[in-house]
Formats: C-alpha cells, structure tokens, sequence
C-alpha cells in the first residue's frame, strides 16, 4: 500500500457562535495518497471549504481545530505561523473559487506569479520573473510576455483561473488543494480549466484535493471521492465505486439529484435542508432527511473500515 | 495624461465661475463700506464720495462685475482698494506660506495618521484600538485654535523647544524649524480623519479574497500588511487627504492668526476687515482655483495607486 502524503485524524473545526462552541467539522479522518486526485463532495455548507483551509491552516483565529493533520512527519495543527509560512506556497498549494477577487487587483499578474518563488526559492524579482513566464506557458495562457505585465482586472475569469493555477503550481508543490475552482466559470472554461489541472497532475506528479459540489467535476477528474454531510465524513470511496454502488443514502440521494442524457430519469431532489451548525441533531446527522432511518440512528455510526468506508447502521447491517 | 488634464481645467469654468457670482454678491451685500472701512469715521463726505468715484463703487453691481470679468479675462485680479498694489502680486506673496502649512500638515497627518490605522485595525478591538479611537476623536472635536493653544503653551512656552511666534524667515533648516509646531497643529485633524480612513480601509482589505490568496503562498505578516494590504488601502486615504485639503486651507486662518504667520487665512481676515473687495475676489477665485488643483492632482494620484483607474 502507498504511504499518504498527507494524514488527516479525527479533524474537527470548531466555531464559538452565541457564546457556544458548535462543531462545524466533527471529527473526520481521511488521506491523501501521492499523485492523485480526491474530491470532498458535498452541499453548500457542509464543511469541505473549511477543511480544506485547515489542511494548511488558514482558518481565522476564531476557528478552534482538534485532531491531527500530520504532513512529512509534522502536525500541521501545532506548527507555528513561521514554520506554516514556509511550507504554504512552497509544499502545500491553494487555488480558490472566485478568481476575480482571489488576485490582488494593483499586483501584476507577473509579480503575483513570481511571488512564491522568490519567498521561497530565494529567486531575484527577474529570475522569477523569467520563470512567471514559463508558467503562464505551462498553464495555457497565449502571450504570456505581454500577460506579465497586465492586471487581473485586463484578463478574462478563465485566464485569471489559469493566473492561481500557475501562482499555486510556482514552486511545484506536492499538494494542491483547489477549493471550487470551477464554480465561477462558464461551462466550456470549467472543462479547459479541469482537464489543465488534470494534465498537470499526471505530469508533475502532484496530489489534487478538489473541493466540489458538483459531481459531474467529480466524474471528470477524481481518483477517490469523500462526501461531506453537515461536518461528517459520511461516505469515501474509489470513484468507480462510488458511482456504481453507493452506499451511504446521503450518496444515493445526492445522485439522484444529477441529470442525466442516458435514460429517462426523474430528478429527485433531497427533502429538506443541511440544519444549521448550533442546531446539529443528536447521533446520526444526516438522520432527519433520511428515508432509512430508524431507531438505531439516534447513536452516530462510525466510519466503516476499508476503501469503501461508509457511516451508516444500515450499512453494517447489509454487510 | 495632458489631454484629461487640459479637458478636467476646462471643465473647471462653470464651477469657478459659480464661485466668483457668489463671492462678489456676497460680499457686497454684506454690511459695511469700503469707503468708510478705509478712510475712517472722520472723513469728509467729498473724501469718501472721491474714494467711491475712483473705485467705481458708485456703478451698478452688473458694471462692476463685468468690469471684474473683462479685467480676469486679461489675466488680472485688479488692485487692491487699500494699498493699490496687483492682488496678484499679494496673493502671490503670502501663497507659499499657506502652502508650506498645508503640505506640513498632510506631512504630519499622514506620518502619524497611517501607521497609527494600520495598528488600530491590526488590533481590532483591542485596548489600543480603543485608545487610539478616542484620541483620534479628540482630534477631530477639538477646535484647531485650542490645539494650536495648548501646543504653545506646552511646547514653546513650558518646554522651550519651539517659538512661540513661528515667522517664517532665515535659511531653509529655520523654515522648516519655524513650521513645525503651526503645522503639527493644524495637522492634528489631518491625523485624525487619516487614522480613521486608514483602520477602516485596512479592515475591509484585510477581509478581501486576494489577502487570503497572500497568506496561502506563504507571505510573512509584515509582507501582508505593507504590500498587499496597504497598496489597495490608499486608495479611500488619497480620498481623504484630496478632500480635506480644502478644509486644511480654511483652518489655516485661525492657524496663521494664533501663530502670526503670513498667509492666505490672514490676508484673507485683514481684507475682510478693510471691506477689501478687490483682495477678497481675487483671494477667494485664486482659493477655488488652488482646490480645483489639488482634486485633479487626486485624480492622478488614483491613477497612480489603482492600475484600474484610466484618466480619460
């Protein structure tokens, strides 16, 4: 079996709301294997985003984490802001939803590019200059002499996409955690952005966590799937599996909620709604929308063991 | 860049003309008599009819003003009533000072008013942001006379260090020396109003997506703050600095007055009293031009701050 790159134990992601501590994450594990891609699915609010940030500890102070997140050896929770600064950017790279407000809009996009290289690789501002211009290459953007020089407000959202793409890829991380990097793109764009990210997996060997609502991203591009439901890691699994043999009901609810062009099929969307974080149900959380539940499910499963792992008590029985 | 400028001056002419009607009305239908302010209460009726006749008060309002517009359009302001000498030559005289005053204030305003925010808004809500909130709106409620007072009295006449009667003479080290203590003062709401833009406008930048994009690369705090924050900062700070201008050159008066420094303000208060007319209109067209310059010199300076900004 491969050694993760990246492990994360019992991560829970805590926010103090009306002088009450709610669990916003609560307590999930999972890993990230070299050279592949994993999507964290789920619906608006489930607590992908925020995991995501804490992989390198970018939540506001106001976040209370728990658990352990050991990167190389290290546990990135109780690193300190200078040892954290040195590896964000450098080993660990992040891209984010909306590139029209991710750049800084009086930077260059030359500067923004060059940045990380020379923070981290002690390049000069015309080494890494030079070295801006090559990424722009390798992301695809036409021109890049004349790119260097213009601002994000002069370049389309695509290209400015491509721009955090090239930011993140800099200083050729092992991991690039691309929260939604698609949501803010016209269809056709989010295709060429995700088969670039893709392409730049395969030929720089680096790890992708994509954070996504949208399973047909999900199809496109993941090697392994996690779904997220109000902070529980609720089902994880290779994609071939997941979408042959979904296991956990929140999956097949959330599949049941993607069109498709195969067969004639009737979209069927998930009754209610994810609760709010300071109103979290007791036991199973994603028991109230559930049509399985039953008694048993005032109790919270755990997560099954296995590359298929699933939180359900009708799970375990099946099995 | 010459092009907005030549069309942004040119756009200036109503405005500056709106300001010249108002002026001139103003002043003449406000009480008082030049005739009678310059030659006194003991002079003879034919002496104050001549002075009347010579100056041309005796004519309709509309022939005096078309006469002031026929004399601008010549490049001239006229002549003063009291002393005969070109308004322009006297405006021109005290300018400098005035400006020096201004551009030390903003000087002050900005080395204290800046770094000050950006510490507030580093540490929101903390004591010192409450502390430095409060002295700032001292800084704004106190009237600039009652700084200027206190500084005197603690700077030049407990602890010695600055004169109490600022002129503004000798060499360039004496000048400077001489400005410091009139420009603190007036500085003092230029500290304020900038502290207060600049917490506010570092809060909002420091919650922006790009910022967060910064720390994910791995920018150290200070790189944070003073590179990628700051920059988009200026932006409302230009704002401020640009608006209050005007009203740094209004409170210059009572500043000049306290310190006994040459000026516009005080050009301005000894015209008032001599009713003046000439000096005043020419004063306050020369004031508006100064304020129409300075709101063209912010436009550039957005330009310079914000690649977004395209002067057109």
């Amino acid at each position: 079996m491969t050694t993760p790159l990246m492990t994360v134990e019992d991560l829970s992601i805590s926010f103090k709301i009306e002088d009450r501590w709610c669990r916003a994450v609560n307590g999930i594990s999972f890993d990230i294997l070299p050279n592949e891609t994993l999507c964290i699915v789920g619906e608006s609010g489930c607590g992908k985003s925020i995991t995501a940030m804490s992989l390198m500890k970018l939540l506001p102070d106001t976040a209370q984490l728990g658990g352990k997140i050991t990167f190389d050896g290290q546990d990135i929770l109780s690193m300190k802001e200078k040892e954290l600064e040195g590896i964000r950017g450098s080993r660990i790279a992040m891209i984010f939803q909306e590139p029209m407000t991710s750049l800084n809009p009086v930077l260059t996009v030359g500067e923004q590019i060059a940045e990380p290289l020379v923070l981290h690789k002690g390049m000069t501002w015309s080494d890494a200059r030079r070295e801006a211009r090559n990424l722009l290459d390798l992301v695809r953007i036409p021109d890049a002499e004349q790119r260097l020089g213009q601002y994000p407000h002069e370049l389309s959202g695509g290209m400015r996409q491509r721009v955090m793409i090239a930011i993140g890829l800099a200083c050729r991380p092992e991991i690039l955690i691309a929260d939604e990097p698609t949501t803010a793109l016209d269809v056709t764009i989010q295709a060429q952005v995700l088969a670039l990210l893709d392409d730049i997996r395969k030929e720089q060997g680096l790890s992708i966590v994509m954070i996504t609502h949208d399973l047909g991203v999900v199809a496109n591009v993941a090697d392994r799937v996690a779904v997220m439901y109000a902070g529980d890691l609720v089902e994880t699994a290779p994609v071939a599996d997941l979408f042959t043999a979904p296991s956990h009901p929140y999956t097949q609810a959330l599949l049941k909620t993607v069109p498709r062009a195969d067969e004639a099929f009737e979209l069927l969307p998930i009754e209610g709604q994810v609760p709010p974080i300071q109103l979290m149900p007791e036991g199973c959380r994603f028991a109230p929308r559930c049509l399985e539940a039953h008694d048993a499910c005032e109790v919270a499963p755990e997560l099954s063991p296995g590359p298929h792992a699933v939180r359900c008590w009708a799970r375990e029985e099946r099995v | 860049m010459i092009g907005f400028i030549t069309k942004r001056l040119l756009s200036t002419i109503p405005t500056l003309f709106g300001v010249l009607v108002i002026v001139f009305v103003m002043i003449r239908v406000a009480p008082g008599d030049p005739a009678l302010a310059i030659l006194g209460d003991n002079a003879s009726q034919e002496a104050l009819d001549a002075f009347r006749d010579r100056m041309g008060l005796n004519d309709s309002m509309l022939v005096q003003f078309g006469r002031f517009l026929s004399d601008l359009a010549q490049g001239s302001l006229g002549t003063s009533m009291v002393s005969g000498k070109p308004v322009v030559t006297s405006v021109m005289e005290v300018l400098p000072y005035t400006l020096e005053l201004a551009l030390g204030a903003i000087f002050f305003g900005i080395i204290i008013g800046l770094p000050l925010g950006i510490i507030s808004a580093l540490w929101r809500n903390g004591w010192l942001d409450y502390f430095l909130r409060v002295v700032s709106l001292l800084g704004l409620s106190f009237p600039a006379f009652l700084t200027a007072i206190l500084l005197i009295l603690w700077l030049s006449i407990e602890w010695r260090i600055f004169p109490v009667i600022s002129s503004p003479t000798g060499g360039p080290i004496d000048r400077i020396y001489n400005l410091i203590l009139p420009a603190l003062s007036l500085g003092v709401i230029m500290v304020a109003y900038i502290m207060r833009t600049a917490r506010s406008a570092m809060l909002d930048v420091l919650g922006e997506d790009y910022i967060r994009t910064a720390r994910a690369k791995g920018a150290p705090g200070r790189r944070l703050i003073l590179h990628h924050a700051l920059r988009n900062a200026l932006i409302p700070i230009v704002t401020v600095v640009g608006l209050y201008f005007g009203l740094l050159i209004g409170n210059a008066v009572l500043t000049e007055i306290i310190f006994n420094r040459p000026g516009l303000g005080k050009l301005i208060v000894l015209s008032l009293n001599q009713r003046d007319y000439t000096t005043l209109q020419g004063l306050m067209v020369i004031s508006a031009f100064l304020i129409v310059i300075v709101n063209l010199l912010t436009d550039i300076c957005y330009a310079l701050v914000d690649p977004r900004v395209k002067l057109k």
